[in-house]
Order: structure tokens, then C-alpha cells, then sequence
């Protein structure tokens, strides 16, 4: 042992350390490559890029087809004599926010030792640092059981097409590491709110607002009562916040509006406050006051809450240690985004989310990656796998 | 002079042609051929004619003079020849004749008015002087607000005694003697963005303001005074997992006075924010002033009940909550409204007129032509 690792880790550390210049060149080709979440002939070639690396470095693929978004990808480094076959997960999703050709308006760019484009933390950056982690131990082993690099495709959107694969997978694995970015300053993530994202619709009946204003019924005053009764659901102090993020209306201004909308964004910390608050936004979205009207509600999407459990930190005291020996220090803090990060945990499977390179202003033309912290994460999160062996994790 | 007739058929055989050429208002040429066609007319009849040309993308002007009285007070007929429907809408609703009702887009709102107003006033243009001057001023852009017309009714306006507008008469046969103001307002509402999920506290929701200030709007609704008041549109936010910066909303409000309408519209400019961090701004105020039925609006209006009853006519009056270009002169000038046809559906694929109203509704405007003085 030297400075505290054993040569195999040392071999991996050391091949990870020669890789920055190759780890920017596959992040350039991935930025580049168009993949807005509801882009699925984008997303999946983005896909293609990582199957590409993959096949190179000899690992096995298999992909999960989706009619509607992209596909997920399993990239599997298999492990046929390790007594606890569960795999380890790295995971990640290559949709991102942004429009169709932001890429071309915006393509990768280093500036001043950041890195520019559309999701390059969020999360292409993350990506690249799991397939060179999954790469390395593929060329140098180590690892103490199988390791999957799983990728999915429509985080951004609340997973609706990955979530029951991401599901599946985490019920029959040892621990989950997500790559989502770190925070500058080097933090990653001990705990995420859960996210409810739903939408009411409103009726009323139109009519002429001067001629004919008796007979109108305003769906958009309807809402006006609604919005601030979604809103004294927030409740700070345990963590529960409701924003009405989206509305619209009416028809023109002369018109008594014949329909409304808005789209209602919920975030609790614990599991047991999610009913409660979704059924208080239900009771309020389906019943109006405004004689009349009438309205509806419904649930377009959700992530759980990823909350601390005592793996979870073991999992984290772990990687601070990896990261120690990768030279840098890590701490932990709580956050209200939400990923898919909560989906494993709410498996009972320990998770440690955003250990993907350090990056800030994810969904905005200033996202930008510190390019330097991709060869350290990498190493950080390789040395996790590896040491997952030395029993800080009880398997089962 | 002798009383004149006014023959349906050959007037519904006009009012066709005018029906078949369509003028939507966004649409200058075609509102253009319309006035041609007014100008063409008139000019037969022997008018003395002026055109405004169109501006900001909207249509001509047309006025049409008696040859007698220039420079007196006199009778100003206010109509307007554009219509909401689209080019092409004449497919979806031909002109065409089921019993005594005639269809048509524009037909009822209100070529109908226009026409039967020509009808009357070219029998004095070839016959007997009546006693006050008449021009008939014809605008492109009513549908639209009136935006470059309102200058040129409320300068003719203020040159007229009495003004008689040809809008559609209401429900069967009623004429207009009031007509609420309109206001109409925009409002815009900043507030802070922020994270929903990871940084709720630092945002301040511009909806939740704008939620807050429709609720106070709709508190103005009065039934007692007639004040309404409808946020027709809304928008605001970019996406759901922010805390939303900017909010929107056009609001439409209707003043039965102009007392109301002194006292209300300040009050919705001065709207303020209920929390720090957020900014609420409107723009706006009164589009079209109050159209109250004053004792010269009520006596011409009780001297036009007199004439229909000579016609056949049980002529009543009514309030509506609808604007028109008479509330531009209503303010300083007996103003009678609903002078036109009856028919209904206007703006909609049944537009229509009750092919007998023609004739009596032509003899009442001859009527007033001829006795007002």
C-alpha cells in the first residue's frame, strides 16, 4: 500500500489520470449531439455515442427499447465469481432541458477552465465520468462485484419511461451512484425533497364581456381563487413547498374567459407528507367555489423523495474517504431538486447522488463544468466501487 | 314631398352585392373595394364625397355630404363597413335567403344598416331639402376599436346637432340610447425567479400577485351600478419548477357612467403589490366613454318612437353593455344607436337579418332625415 492504496487501485487511479484529454473529447461529441427530452431521435443518438465507447472498451450492452422517448442502456462489466452478484449502479440520464439544435446555436466550448453547452453537467459530464470508471475496471479490475453503468433517457422530464427500469434495477442492487453534478465548492448531495408535478384545467362559459357579460362564467377568476389556497399548502418548516409555476387562459380580452389552467409543482422531505399535501392540492383542484364552474386535476409526473438512511451516510463516509485519496475533500448537503436518485432510494437500495464532476447554472445558457474535477470524480467514484468489497456496506 | 317606398327586393338585391364583397378589417384592399362600392353608389346618387385615406394598416374612410346645409350643424350617420369575418368565410356562410331571413357575413353587423341608411338619405339627394344637413361618415376599423377613426367621428361629431348610428337594432327591434364605457387595461406583474425545489425561499411569485389582484378586479363587479369587470386573458411562469418572475393579464372593464368611470380607472392604474419584490404595473385606461342617455339622448328618442309609431312601430329603447362608435359622440351630441336592421348572430357562421325589417327600418331613418331640425 502507498498513501493508502493498493496497487490495483493505483493502477486504476493512474489510467484515469491520462484519460482528461480523451474524457473532454467524448463530452464534446455528446454535448454536441442534440437530446432534449422529448427529442427521441436525439436522445437516442446520444446514446449511440456512449454504445460506441462502451463496445471499444469490451463491455456488454443491452438496451431497453421506448416507443415514445429514448431508449436506456445497460452497459454491464460483469463479475462471475464474486459471491454477492447484486450490481453496482452507476447511473445517469443524457436528456437535458433544452430545445432542438441548442447545440448548434451553443455547441461545447472551455473557456477559462469551464466547459459550456447544452448539459454539460447537467448531466453529459456525469456520463462520461461512468463509462471511464466503468472502462478502467474493465481494464484493471478491482471491482467487487458486477458494475452497471445504467443510462436512461428522460430525467428531466420526471422519467416516465425510465422510472420503472431504474425501479427494477434498484431492487436487485448493492448501492447506486448518481451522476449528477457537484456542487462548486465540492458538495454532493446527503438528502433530496420529493416532487409531485401535477395540472388543473378549469371551465367556464364564455361570453361577450359587454353584451352578454351575465351569462359568462370566468374560468380564470376560478383559478385566482385557487392559486393562493395551493399556495397555504406550503409549509416551511417541515419542508413543503408549492409553486403554481405555469398558468394561462382565456380566450381574448373581451371575452369572459372560457377556460384556465396551471401547472402545480410540489416538494415535501419526507414520504409520509406526500398524501397529505397531494390530497390538499386534489380537494382544491377538483372543487371550485365560483358557481358554475368546474375543473379537474391530474399528476404529469414525479420523483420520491431520496431520504438519509444510515447506509446512505455509511455510503457517503466511504467516498469522502475515496475522495481524500483522489486529493480533494467533499461535504454533504440537502437539497430541494429533485432526480432519480430518489427512485433507488425509495427501493431500499443505499444511494449517494451527484458525485458526476463539479458544474452550477444546470437549465440556463450558463451551465457550465469545471473541467478539472472530471479526472478526480472519476477516480473518487472508481475507488468507491472498488472498496464496496471491504464490507462498509453488509451485503443484503 | 310625397312618402317614398321602399321596395325589399331591390334592396336586398343591393345589400347582396355589398354582402359578396368581403372586408375584414385586417385586411385594407378588401375593406377598400367595400368603400368603392359605397363610393360608387353615393356618388350616382349625387353626394358630395371625401375619402380618408387608411392608415396603420386599416381601410379608407368614406363620407358622403349632402350638397345643402354646408357648414350647419346637421345630421351625422355613423356606420362602418368592415367585419370580423375572414376573406373567405362567404363559403361557410353565402348569402343566401330561407323564408324572410337573409344570411350573410356582415350582413346584420351591420352592411344591413348602411345600406338601408343609403337607401333613405339618396331620396332626399334628387328630391326635397330637408331641414338640417346630412352626412353619412362610413369607417373601416370599428371591429378593431376604431383606432383610426375615432379623430375623424368625434371631429364630424362635434360639427353635428343630432347623431344617428346604424348598428344592428336589438332584441327584436330595439333601439340603443345607452351604451356602458369600456376600458380596457393591461397589467404586468414581476416578481423574482427562483429554483422551486432547491432555492423556493428566494423567489417572489408574480402569479400568486396576479392571483391576488384578479380577485380585487372581480371585486369590482357591481350589478347594482351595472360596473363589470373581466380579466380576459392570462399568462404567466416558464416552467413549472420555477418560482415565476413575470405575469400577465388584459382585463376589460365596462362603465355604465362616466362618474364610475372617473372614480374605477384610477383605481385599477394605481394597482399595488401586496409583497416585497414585486412590481405590478397597468397600462390602459378608457377605451370608449360611457354612452349615457341624457334628456336630449331620451328626447330623440321619444321623437323617434313618435315617427316608428306612425310606420307601425312600438319603437323601444335599451342599455347595452356593448361599445360602438357612438360612444365617441354620445358624450356631447344626441346620439341614437341601433338605427339598423334586425337580425342576429353577428361574428358567428348564423349571421343574419329578418328580410322585412328592411323597408320600415329604412322609412324610420327617412323619417328622421326629414324632421329633424
Amino acid at each position: 500500500m502507498l498513501n493508502g492504496l493498493n496497487e490495483n487501485e493505483r493502477q486504476v487511479k493512474d489510467w484515469l489520470a491520462t484519460q482528461h484529454e480523451a474524457m473532454l473529447e467524448l463530452l464534446c461529441e455528446l454535448v454536441n449531439t442534440d437530446s432534449g427530452s422529448y427529442d427521441k431521435p436525439g436522445v437516442d443518438a446520444s446514446g449511440e455515442v456512449l454504445k460506441r465507447y462502451f463496445t471499444t472498451e469490451g463491455l456488454t450492452l443491452e438496451t431497453v427499447p421506448q416507443s415514445l422517448y429514448g431508449e436506456q442502456i445497460r452497459a454491464m462489466l460483469d463479475h462471475p465469481t464474486s459471491n454477492d452478484r447484486r450490481p453496482i449502479i452507476l447511473m445517469g440520464h443524457r436528456d437535458t432541458v433544452f430545445p432542438k439544435g441548442e447545440p448548434q446555436r451553443r455547441p461545447f466550448r472551455i473557456e477559462n477552465g469551464r466547459g459550456y453547452g447544452p448539459g454539460v453537467c447537467d448531466m453529459k459530464a456525469g456520463l462520461v465520468m461512468n463509462a471511464f470508471v466503468l472502462a478502467a475496471l474493465k481494464r484493471f479490475g478491482g471491482h467487487p462485484g458486477p458494475v452497471l453503468a445504467l443510462i436512461t433517457s428522460d430525467e428531466e422530464i420526471a422519467s416516465p419511461s425510465s422510472r420503472p427500469v431504474i425501479e427494477s434495477e434498484a431492487r436487485a442492487a448493492r448501492a447506486v451512484f448518481n451522476a449528477e453534478p457537484s456542487r462548486v465548492g465540492r458538495k454532493i448531495t446527503s438528502g433530496r425533497k420529493g416532487g409531485v408535478f401535477s395540472r388543473c384545467e378549469v371551465i367556464g362559459n364564455a361570453a361577450h364581456s359587454g353584451a352578454n357579460f351575465k351569462d359568462g362564467i370566468s374560468a380564470i377568476e376560478e383559478l385566482a381563487r385557487k392559486i393562493p389556497k395551493f399556495h397555504k399548502i406550503t409549509d416551511l418548516a417541515r419542508g413543503t413547498t408549492v409553486n403554481v409555476g405555469l398558468i394561462g387562459g382565456g380566450q381574448t380580452v373581451n371575452t369572459v374567459a372560457p377556460s384556465a389552467w396551471c401547472e402545480i409543482d410540489l416538494r415535501y422531505v419526507k414520504r409520509k407528507d406526500r398524501d397529505d399535501a397531494v390530497a390538499a392540492i386534489r380537494e382544491i383542484a377538483e372543487n371550485c367555489t365560483l358557481s358554475g364552474a368546474t375543473s379537474s386535476f391530474s399528476i404529469k409526473g414525479e420523483f420520491l423523495p431520496l431520504e438519509q438512511t444510515p447506509e446512505a451516510k455509511a455510503l457517503f463516509d466511504l467516498y469522502r474517504a475515496a475522495a481524500s485519496d483522489a486529493g480533494f475533500s467533499v461535504s454533504a448537503e440537502f437539497t430541494g431538486g429533485c432526480a432519480d436518485s430518489g427512485f433507488t432510494a425509495a427501493q431500499g437500495c443505499p444511494t449517494l447522488c451527484s458525485v458526476g464532476p463539479v458544474g452550477g447554472k444546470a437549465h440556463t445558457p450558463d451551465e457550465f463544468l469545471e473541467i478539472d474535477t472530471m479526472v478526480p470524480c472519476a477516480q473518487a467514484l472508481a475507488l468507491s466501487v472498488m472498496r464496496l468489497k471491504e464490507g462498509v456496506l453488509p451485503p443484503g | 314631398m310625397s312618402t317614398p317606398y321602399f321596395d325589399t327586393q331591390s334592396m336586398l338585391e343591393g345589400l347582396r352585392r355589398w354582402v359578396e364583397i368581403e372586408s375584414p378589417t385586417h385586411v385594407p384592399e378588401a375593406v377598400n373595394r367595400m368603400i368603392d362600392a359605397a363610393e360608387v353608389a353615393y356618388r350616382e346618387a349625387g353626394a358630395r364625397l371625401a375619402r380618408v385615406p387608411g392608415r396603420d394598416g386599416r381601410g379608407d374612410h368614406l363620407i358622403a355630404r349632402s350638397p345643402w346645409g354646408d357648414g350647419e350643424a346637421g345630421i351625422l350617420v355613423l356606420s362602418h363597413l368592415d367585419t370580423v369575418h375572414p376573406i373567405g368565410f362567404i363559403e361557410r356562410l353565402p348569402f343566401r335567403v330561407e323564408g324572410d331571413i337573409a344570411f350573410g357575413p356582415g350582413i346584420c353587423d351591420m352592411k344591413g344598416g348602411v345600406y338601408i341608411a343609403y337607401e333613405a338619405f339618396r331620396r332626399f339627394l334628387n328630391g326635397r331639402k330637408p331641414p338640417l344637413s346630412i352626412t353619412h361618415l362610413i369607417v373601416s376599423d370599428e371591429e378593431t376599436g376604431s383606432a383610426t377613426s375615432r379623430e375623424l367621428i368625434e371631429q364630424e361629431g362635434r360639427r353635428a346637432k343630432y347623431v344617428l348610428v346604424t348598428e344592428a337594432c336589438r332584441d327584436g327591434g330595439k333601439v340603443v340610447t345607452a351604451r356602458k364605457g369600456v376600458g380596457q387595461f393591461d397589467m404586468h406583474i414581476r416578481g423574482i425567479a427562483s429554483h422551486s425545489g432547491s432555492r423556493p425561499q428566494d423567489g417572489r411569485s408574480a402569479v400568486r400577485e396576479l392571483a391576488h389582484q384578479i380577485l380585487e378586479l372581480e371585486s369590482m363587479n357591481d350589478t347594482r351600478t351595472g360596473v363589470s369587470v373581466t380579466v380576459g386573458v392570462v399568462r404567466g411562469g416558464t416552467r413549472p419548477n420555477v418560482i415565476p418572475e413575470e405575469a400577465h393579464a388584459e382585463i376589460d372593464m365596462r362603465l355604465p357612467t362616466l362618474a364610475l368611470a372617473e372614480e374605477l380607472i384610477p383605481k385599477v392604474l394605481a394597482a399595488k403589490s401586496h409583497r416585497d419584490g414585486v412590481k405590478v404595473s397597468v397600462t390602459g385606461g378608457l377605451n370608449r366613454p360611457p354612452y349615457e342617455k341624457t334628456p336630449k339622448i331620451a328626447a330623440l328618442f321619444a321623437h323617434a318612437r313618435k315617427l316608428a309609431a306612425e310606420i307601425g312601430i312600438d319603437l323601444q329603447d335599451v342599455s347595452t353593455g356593448g361599445g360602438s362608435d357612438g360612444n365617441f359622440t354620445a358624450p356631447f351630441v344626441p346620439t341614437l344607436d341601433g338605427l339598423g336592421v334586425e337580425g342576429q348572430g353577428a361574428h358567428t357562421d348564423q349571421e343574419q337579418i329578418l328580410i322585412s325589417s328592411l323597408a320600415p327600418r329604412a322609412m324610420l331613418l327617412f323619417r328622421l332625415f326629414e324632421t329633424l331640425s
